[in-house]
């Protein structure tokens, strides 16, 4: 046995664990992101790349829809905690900024329309 | 003395394929054929979870005669051993008879290109190993552009290279004995 014989067993179980991670474990890629405001609740499509001012007390916080991910870009609150989440896709991840009452969660549903304001 | 003598006959095989010239080393050709034949039909006798879960014994003859035959030889060997299987499975020139003859050549390709320039680094297992997942995904992607169009395929690839690995260890020590000892 020599070291490129272990070097290809390890990359391969890993790469074999990660796959069944992404496919068997983990939720599946949303579709729709709903963003809750002071104002009501807004569902957008994932598919569509746009950004979205939502308006809170402080002011509004900028989020943006691309490629199938959502984050928050800039907001007036003052931790940032919102902006440090990053990047969400899955079904279930969620943004939370409580200074500005913003909340953003993915649901898996198929969006019939672009966009449903309640 | 004695322990000489054993060394020697230990070896026999590979001795007699490697000095063998014309139609001799044709008859060996088929020998090693026949030899990787033999352990295809065995394996087709183990019942399996899933239809396209394969060890891949008959890899270990390929691996084996890296060892004693020029490439091209070892390609005409392989052939050799794809088309009788399938001539007595009963599966020629179907589904399974192209998947396995693609699965085959590449990982063929790839083995070969591993024991020639990166033998410092790979012995017979990781070897095989290479060439069992080479020739999993082929066949997946073979699969996937020919015969069922669009299916889940990336779905299969954890499973299939799992057994991969599993089947591909165990013909790479196979394959170990087989040089080591015939």
């Amino acid at each position: 046995m020599k070291i490129g014989d272990f070097a290809i067993f390890v990359i391969s179980i890993i790469v074999v664990a990660l796959l069944f991670v992404n496919n068997y474990i983990a939720k599946p890629r949303g579709k729709v992101v709903e963003i809750v405001t002071v104002n009501g609740s807004l569902s957008y499509s994932l598919d569509d790349n746009r950004v979205v001012r939502a308006a809170g007390p402080l002011g509004y916080t900028i989020i943006r829809i691309e490629n199938g991910e959502v984050w928050v870009e800039a907001s007036p609150c003052p931790e940032k905690i919102c902006i440090k989440t990053g990047k969400i896709s899955r079904v279930g991840q969620q943004v939370v900024c409580l200074p500005n009452r913003v909340f953003i969660e993915i649901n898996g549903g198929i969006s019939e329309v672009d966009a449903v304001s309640r | 003395m004695q322990y000489q003598g054993e060394s020697l006959q230990k070896k026999i095989i590979t001795t007699a394929v490697k000095n063998s010239h014309g139609t001799k080393r044709n008859y060996y050709i088929a020998f090693l054929a026949s030899m990787a034949i033999m352990f295809s039909i065995a394996e087709h006798m183990i019942p399996k979870p899933l239809p396209w879960m394969r060890i891949g014994l008959a890899n270990a003859v390929t691996l084996f005669s890296f060892g004693m035959l020029s490439p091209i030889e070892v390609l005409y060997m392989i052939l050799a051993r794809v088309f009788a299987t399938s001539f007595i499975i009963g599966s020629f020139l179907s589904v399974t008879f192209y998947l396995s003859i693609s699965g085959a050549v590449a990982s063929f390709v790839v083995m070969f290109l591993l024991y020639r320039y990166l033998q410092k680094y790979f012995s017979l297992v990781g070897i095989s190993l290479a060439g069992a997942i080479t020739s999993n995904l082929v066949q997946l992607t073979v699969v996937n552009s020919f015969f069922i169009k669009g299916i889940l395929s990336l779905y299969f690839v954890p499973i299939v290279m799992f057994f991969a690995i599993f089947g591909g260890t165990i013909t790479g020590l196979l394959a170990r004995f087989l040089s080591e000892n015939l």
